[in-house]
């Protein structure tokens, strides 16, 4: 049966994104990232699409995370933003406040293991526990304890780091 | 049965249980049912997601509306300038390329193929707003015969990259030796139905005779826009020589191909059906191939 590209594109583009955002942390280099996967899902006709658009898009990320060049790109993608986009007069605190709220789950995200936020992110992108142990190694029976120990570090992370945050302020 | 592990409890959350391989399905049903210890751990452990699912939506990225299939991968440079525009992408202008091809290829396909085998194309037309398969369809053609689709203005080196492995991609004239035929002409020669892999347009289908023995190869368009080649001869043509004759066949489209920076990732299988040698030929994995060979219809 042939892949229905189109409804697949709809569906599961949005999903992608969320993933690679949340690797990269760059909004439109995530949509990059996005783009470039599924263009190479068109071209290699894999055979279970939404698993292999994952791997893809993780391996992607991996090394766009390797570059020294990103690297550098993402100090000065920080700076900038902070210098040229000011909170809009409407709701700065409103924007002041996601932002800190993103970086904090940023910063929550990166205490996980890699495995474990691997995991997180493909279950919260869509993929069953089958399809994400195929994609990461692990054995079915392991996905459901990893989501157990990644959702909860998680939580604890963004909590612990939450606390600190008022006791400095 | 004991009490449920963590990831038991977080799969039954997750209406994950049929997937886990640890423990029976309806045990871990009956055994939340009855176990007040496990459905307390669960209401805790269904907080905990709950808080994680959240927290992660709350790392979202503004905007997720797909842009428009034919703008894929249309490079940055073509976009209005924004704070994080950094400039030129080389890997923007592949992307540009692939689609472009694909969508290209569907235009290069039309009245060569009937509605059924409009496959992929047909989606991304449908999804670009073109609809561009919808005429009747025609008896296959070499693909010679068709006229060069006008590029739309302002595609630049992206467009120039897709007209060129198109053109690489679909033989103009076939090797020398090669007889352009029309479907009932090949099945004719061969004796049998010719195969051809469901849902890919023919580009093309050429007839020639090695060693007295019929050998027809058809070209079909993958969404890539790279080709599937075919070669289907009786089985009594010895492999030796179907082989020989693949390479000289292969050979011009595969320097075009390097030309253009497209060799070197190229798989063959071979198949016997029906009474039928089949080799194949793609730019995919052994796999894929595989699974494309599995689509023989004919």
């Amino acid at each position: 049966m042939p892949t229905d590209w189109a409804a697949l594109y709809e569906a599961m583009y949005g999903d992608l994104v969320r993933f690679l955002y949340r690797k990269v942390w760059d909004a439109e280099r995530a949509e990059d990232l996005a783009q470039e996967a599924f263009v190479r899902a068109l071209r290699h006709d894999p055979d279970n699409p939404r698993a292999w658009l994952f791997t893809v898009a993780s391996n992607l990320a991996r090394d766009e995370a390797r570059s020294a060049v990103r690297r550098r790109r993402h100090l000065e993608l920080v700076r900038a933003e902070i210098e040229a986009d000011p909170p809009a007069a409407s709701s700065p605190s409103a924007d002041t406040e996601r932002r800190e709220r993103v970086e904090a789950v940023r910063r929550a995200l990166e205490r996980l293991s890699d495995r474990d936020r691997e995991v997180l992110l493909m279950w919260d992108g869509g993929l069953s526990y089958t399809e994400i142990a195929a994609n990461t190694g692990l054995a079915r029976s392991a996905i459901g304890t990893t989501l157990a120990r990644a959702r909860s570090r998680l939580v604890t992370a963004y909590e612990e780091q939450e606390r600190r945050d008022v006791a400095s302020d | 049965m004991s009490h449920l592990t963590d990831g038991q409890l977080h799969a039954f959350l997750d209406g994950s249980v049929e997937d886990l391989a640890d423990a029976e399905p309806s045990d871990v049903r009956s055994h939340v049912k009855g176990c007040a210890d496990c459905r307390a751990r669960l209401e805790a452990a269904r907080l905990v997601r709950d808080r994680a699912h959240s927290l992660l939506r709350v790392a979202a990225p503004p905007s997720l509306a797909p842009p428009p299939i034919q703008e894929l991968g249309r490079a940055r440079t073509d976009r209005p300038p924004g704070r994080w525009s950094f400039g030129p992408r080389p890997e923007s202008l592949a992307w540009a390329a692939t689609i472009a091809v694909a969508l290209t290829g569907g235009w290069l396909a039309r009245g060569m193929i009937d509605t059924e085998t409009a496959g992929r194309f047909a989606e991304l037309d449908r999804v670009a707003g073109t609809e561009q398969l919808a005429e009747p369809p025609a008896i296959a053609k070499p693909a010679e015969e068709q006229p060069t689709q006008p590029l739309a203005a302002g595609e630049g080196a992206a467009a120039k990259m897709a007209r060129l492995s198109a053109t690489a991609a679909v033989p103009a004239d076939g090797p020398p030796g090669w007889a352009p035929v029309d479907r009932a002409r090949a099945e004719t020669l061969l004796g049998g139905r010719l195969r051809t892999v469901e849902g890919l347009p023919i580009l093309s289908i050429f007839a020639r005779d090695v060693e007295g023995t019929p050998v027809v190869w058809t070209a079909q368009q993958l969404a890539s826009g790279h080709t599937l080649n075919l070669r289907q001869s009786p089985a009594e043509v010895s492999d030796a020589a179907q082989a020989r004759d693949a390479v000289r066949a292969n050979r011009k489209i595969d320097d075009a191909a390097e030309a253009e920076g497209l060799a070197g990732f190229e798989s063959v299988e071979r198949i016997h059906l029906s009474g039928f040698l089949i080799e194949a030929r793609a730019p995919l994995s052994p796999d894929s191939l595989r699974s494309l060979l599995s689509r023989l219809e004919g």
